[in-house]
């Protein structure tokens, strides 16, 4: 038998593979965030946020709690129940008198560097108090935790998560920076309380509604300072989605239709699910379609 | 209201042609590349219950790494690198223990995709009786199509090397899945 013979049977044979699952969209998610947490790029509060109020629980006991606190939290997390983590997560945050992680994520630069420790940790006990810790959560725990976060729709959640999802800005070739920039953490003093968030998302909705009315009245110009204002003020604001889908269509209303879709190709990579895709693609098509 | 042929077509299209003239972020790499990464590992023989956990490893290693890679260059060959080495490194830590077929789940849904299912378990089952160097570089040639020289330049091997686990990875998997029928074909 030659090389070649075997060549084409295996070719042929694994093209049974080419077609096989990729990972839900929840285990997307929940990788990059173990990525991100991994890589100290975002706290243990980001899992907090995305995680929902049981792991609320774990990021206010060892951010600001006391290692005490902490070493409890971890040290049972991996036994108890989800209700039992639902109940100790507010406690903490109750016990934290609803200020918890201000010192470490509001004074970032001010903290001495964070540490990785893992849940079940026990060497936890010796962490400062003031020292800001990430919490490296193994996968069966996040899963866990996850499901109980889905049960939470805290407001705060969805607001803190969605500031330090995009960490970095560019992959940079190293001639070209070899700085590596880190986003600031997120301010979750301000994000925690409910009324900033009602502030924040109002004024998020207000600026898309001044985009919305530019490209009602063919004000293209207001239109763009509006969006342009969005994104510099709420990056990864919690309109996001919406703000993205209006600047496509701002820019075909502009006659761009490149820099359309390229916006529209950035916005399927981040957002592969949305709602706003298909409406999005039929702009595009249109105006494929009605090119000359 | 929508048309839907429109809708279909004319997006692949528009999509389709645009350029990626600028390099990615972090997160758009990882939202573009995390499912080629997720059944690449599949293919490198990770079981299903360590997926998750070798994906995060890998992912890891690109945030690390990130400022080192020529964004001039394709993307996945790099990935594939970094994805082999986290599965090779992981198999190591297995003691070499030889991962069971029905450890490769691939849960795909319907009734129309069993036999499917069963193909690639056997498939997965041939390719489990190779190494796991040879299995990249099968991988690699016959099912994502690189060249030889990609293919060295992304395990850091030479190209020699390269034919010899082809040759000799083909033969064995194409044996392994002789001995167990024609169920594939």
């Amino acid at each position: 038998m030659s090389m070649e013979d075997n060549a084409s049977e295996s070719r042929e044979l694994l093209s049974v593979l080419s077609a096989m699952p990729g990972p839900d969209p929840e285990t997307i998610d929940r990788i990059y965030q173990r990525t991100l947490i991994g890589a100290g790029v975002i706290a243990g509060t980001a899992l907090t946020a995305s995680e929902g109020v049981a792991g609320a629980g774990q990021a206010a006991a060892v951010t600001s709690a006391g290692a005490g606190k902490a070493a409890s939290v971890a040290g049972i997390v991996g036994s108890v129940s989800l209700k039992t983590k639902l109940i100790i997560g507010l406690a903490m945050l109750a016990s934290a008198g609803g200020g918890y992680g201000v010192r470490s994520l509001t004074e970032p630069t001010q903290a001495p560097p964070a540490r990785i420790v893992s849940a079940g940790d026990t060497a936890i006990q010796s962490v400062p108090v003031q020292s800001p810790v990430i919490l490296t959560v193994p996968s069966e725990t996040a899963k866990a935790l996850h499901v109980a976060g889905s049960e939470s729709a805290v407001p705060i959640a969805a607001e803190t998560l969605s500031e330090p999802v995009t960490p970095k800005s560019r992959i940079e070739s190293p001639r070209a920076s070899p700085q590596r920039h880190r986003v600031p953490e997120p301010n979750l003093a301000e994000a925690s309380r409910p009324a900033d968030f009602v502030a924040r998302l109002s004024r998020e909705r207000a600026l898309l509604d001044s985009v919305r009315r530019g490209l009602r009245d063919s004000d293209l110009a207001g239109a763009a300072s509006a969006i342009e204002r969005h994104a510099e003020e709420f990056r990864s604001g919690s309109l996001r989605e919406e703000r993205e889908t209006l600047w496509v269509t701002l820019l075909l209303r502009r006659n761009d239709l490149h820099g359309a879709q390229k916006r529209a190709r950035q916005f399927e990579l981040l957002f592969p699910t949305s709602l706003h895709l298909p409406r999005m693609k039929l702009e595009l098509a249109r105006a494929m379609k009605e090119r000359p | 209201m929508t048309d839907p042929a429109v809708d279909s077509q004319s997006l692949d299209v528009a999509l389709e042609q645009m350029q990626s003239t600028e390099p990615f972020s972090f997160e758009v790499v990882y939202r573009a590349e995390v499912a080629y990464l997720w059944r690449t590992l599949q293919r490198l023989g990770v079981p299903s219950s360590d997926l998750e956990d070798r994906a995060h490893d890998v992912f890891s290693v690109v945030y690390r790494k990130q400022d080192s890679f020529d964004t001039s260059r394709p993307i996945r060959p790099w990935l594939f690198g970094i994805a082999y080495r986290v599965a090779s490194d992981a198999r190591r830590s297995a003691s070499r223990r030889q991962v069971p077929v029905q450890d490769i789940e691939i849960t795909t849904t319907g009734a129309g995709h069993d036999e499917q299912r069963a193909k690639r378990r056997l498939v997965l089952g041939g390719l489990s009786e190779l190494s796991i160097e040879q299995r990249a570089a099968v991988v690699m040639h016959d099912l994502d199509g690189y060249t030889a020289p990609e293919i060295a330049a992304a395990l850091e091997v030479p190209l020699n090397t390269v034919y010899s686990r082809l040759r000799l990875g083909r033969a064995r998997f194409v044996e392994a899945l002789r001995r167990q029928g024609d169920e594939v074909k």
